[in-house]
């Protein structure tokens, strides 16, 4: 029995120990890179760096456009993120609190857009954009990550706001709050886990994002960072302390993020299972 | 002239002498709720309340109580306006509400799992309200601390309510409906998420509430003691229709009909199979071998209401039988069963004529050596007290009497 139970202790660490290499190793080793030598990367690849030193980053945000990628990203991302937060939130209370004829396919409609794949939307997108003048733009951009976390934004979101009792709601009701203050000051706040998993979700997808953001931008001033890391690729191709970088500056910031905020994201996946 | 507000807002002179409890609160609000010829059916057809008539009367404590499923807690949600009104009207202070918005109502709500807002402090919470209407800070400052000394809540005001007991939760949602200071205070079974002893004691502190903030008051329960303690009414409801309305004492006293019979009074009216007839001029029933003659007011009621010989449902509280010490001919045979010591009283449960019985016996009238109860298959016999009989018809289970 006790052997068994031992067994099986063991053999769950195995799997976790599995996992945690394969997810977390790639990135401490582009991090640790970062800060070694190109001869001590080719030589030895899995050894710590020799000593700890920030020139590398300096030198790639001097010599190059790097604060303007970075802004760039940070715009794109962030702004389509807060924006279609609130939308699609304002969407997904609806759909779960309230009783109208067609909801169900309502939320079928914007679930199903899960299973079209985005570079068949290139078309109509990039003729969208161009007719809106917006090409070239990191604001085109912005518009066109609006619309990429919907479907599992508006899953998580609804799930969430359901968690939220309706009698909180009949009480802010009787209490004298409208539709909007329902909204606003009880369940919007109610839902923060789902809010913030949401967000971080598409945040992360948007800051990665690389295929919309070349399509749609040619000139330097309007490139996101994974564009930039491309050209960097290969204009980097013999200087690897430059590129290991260049990568962590791209990866970090998603990291922090989700570091920050990882205990609300997983409540929320966890009562998005069971409830969605 | 030197000004202050009370608890309810009302402007009183300062200085004066004159005592905030002795001036009339609200002269100018009459907070009568009328319901007329009032139904609620589903969407899908179903009739959930069937034509509710009833009249509260300014600062009357009125108590809606009846199984799950009755109705009750739809009827108030309509007079909160959480509910549509599929017909009828429905009056407040005189003014038709159906189509008025929940917020412009002047109601408070008290609800069953307490619904307080868990991302606020309690303060926030009882001032949630208040703010919304664009009340003054310092007035909204004044209204919740006076609240919470009522409620004895005052030094929880920073805390969340995750970190409250269910008590004290339930106080907390009761000052969010006090400082509304409502025309009408809506609670829908308050109590029901405490524990026995908690509920006592709350049930207590809402008689005492109610005579510090005198309004008027809808409770709903499934409770029957709740219902007897705490309303100057009872409306007793089931399968959405009206049973009976009342006062505690017409209720238990004066059942409409077997269901109220059943429903008010604990432990339950006992229930037997018996026969009305009329021998020389003078009713009497039979239950199993016993004949037993009823009292003058009987007597006078059913031959009043022209009662002829039938089959009668005759229905006797375990309180209205005592034992009979001889055999004779109003007298009923049983055995015992189960004998329960509730400490004053001994709640028999006894068969008899094919039934189960319960009697409710003083403990201090049973004999020396079965003050601790009774055993087993003992034989007792006991007797109805004849004043406290009610007989119904097993038809249309109305009472003969009512």
């Amino acid at each position: 029995m006790k052997l068994k139970k031992g067994l099986t202790r063991t053999f769950l660490y195995v799997v976790e120990a599995f996992v945690i290499i394969i997810s977390a190793f790639p990135i401490l080793w582009v991090i640790m890179s970062a800060f070694k030598t190109n001869g001590e990367i080719l030589s030895d690849p899995l050894a710590l760096p020799s000593s700890i030193s920030f020139d590398t980053f300096a030198h790639l945000f001097e010599t190059y456009n790097f604060p303007v990628y970075f802004l760039n990203s940070l715009l794109a991302a962030g702004v389509s993120t807060v924006v279609s937060l609130l939308f699609y939130s304002m969407g997904a209370y609806v759909i779960a609190k309230f009783q109208f004829p067609g909801r169900r396919l309502l939320y079928v409609l914007f679930t199903i857009t899960l299973l079209v794949p985005s570079h068949s939307k290139t078309q109509p997108i990039f003729s969208l954009i161009m007719y809106m003048g917006l090409y070239d733009n990191i604001w085109g951009v912005t518009f066109v990550y609006l619309s990429m976390g919907m479907a599992m934004s508006i899953f998580i979101l609804k799930a969430g706001f359901m968690a939220v009792p309706k009698t909180l709601d009949e009480a802010a009701i009787v209490d004298g709050a409208g539709f909007v203050r329902v909204f606003w000051r009880i369940n919007l706040p109610l839902a923060k886990n789902a809010l913030t998993t949401a967000g971080i979700l598409m945040f992360l997808n948007n800051w990665n994002e690389y295929y919309f953001a070349s399509l749609l931008t040619v000139s330097d001033s309007q490139r996101t960072l994974p564009i930039a890391l491309a050209f960097f690729t290969s204009e980097f191709s013999y200087n690897y302390t430059q590129l290991f970088s260049a990568l962590a500056v791209v990866i970090l910031p998603g990291i922090i993020l989700y570091a920050l905020a990882q205990e609300k994201v997983q409540a929320s996946v966890a009562t998005a299972g069971i409830k969605g | 002239m030197e000004t202050c507000r009370n608890v309810r807002g009302v402007l009183l002179p300062v200085g004066e002498g004159v005592f905030a409890e002795a001036l009339p609160l609200r002269p100018w609000k009459m907070a009568t709720v009328s319901l007329k010829n009032v139904k609620k059916i589903y969407d899908n057809k179903v009739t959930a309340v069937h034509d509710f008539n009833l009249e509260i009367a300014d600062k009357e404590f009125i108590v809606l109580v009846g199984p799950s499923g009755c109705g009750k807690s739809t009827t108030l949600r309509m007079i909160a306006g959480l509910e549509d009104i599929s017909e009828g009207d429905l009056f407040i202070g005189g003014k038709r509400m159906n189509d008025v918005e929940p917020k412009d109502r002047d109601i408070a709500m008290v609800f069953q799992s307490y619904a307080l807002y868990p991302h606020m402090t309690v303060y926030e919470n009882m001032a949630f309200a208040l703010k919304l209407r664009k009340t003054p800070k310092d007035e909204i400052d004044k209204k919740v601390r006076e609240a919470a000394e009522i409620l004895d809540i005052t030094q929880y005001l920073d805390r969340k309510p995750k970190a409250l007991s269910g008590g004290q939760r339930q106080r907390v949602a009761i000052g969010r409906a006090i400082v509304r200071d409502p025309q009408v205070f809506l609670m829908d079974e308050p109590l029901s998420n405490l524990d026995a002893k908690l509920r006592n004691q709350m049930r207590a502190e809402i008689i005492k509430l109610r005579q510090r903030i005198n309004t008027t008051f809808v409770y709903v329960t499934h409770d029957q003691t709740e219902a007897m303690t705490l309303g100057d009414r009872i409306v007793i409801m089931k399968d959405g229709f009206i049973q009976q309305i009342g006062t505690p004492q017409e209720v238990f006293d004066q059942p409409a009909n077997l269901f109220v019979a059943g429903f008010i009074g604990s432990p339950q009216m006992n229930f037997f199979d018996g026969q009305l007839s009329k021998q020389g001029g003078k009713y009497q029933i039979q239950v199993g071998e016993a004949v037993i003659v009823l009292a003058g007011r009987a007597q006078e009621l059913l031959s009043s209401r022209g009662v002829g010989d039938q089959a009668v449902t005759v229905g006797v509280r375990p309180e209205h039988i005592s034992f009979a010490s001889e055999a004779g001919g109003h007298t009923i045979a049983s055995k015992v069963d189960v004998s329960e010591m509730m400490g004053s009283e001994v709640y028999l449960h006894v068969n008899a004529v094919g039934k189960d019985v319960v009697l409710r016996i003083p403990t201090m009238d049973l004999p020396e050596e079965h003050r601790a109860g009774i055993p087993y298959g003992t034989e007792i016999r006991f007797a109805f007290r004849p004043k406290l009989i009610h007989l119904f018809d097993p038809q249309t289970e109305k009472n003969l009497m009512y």
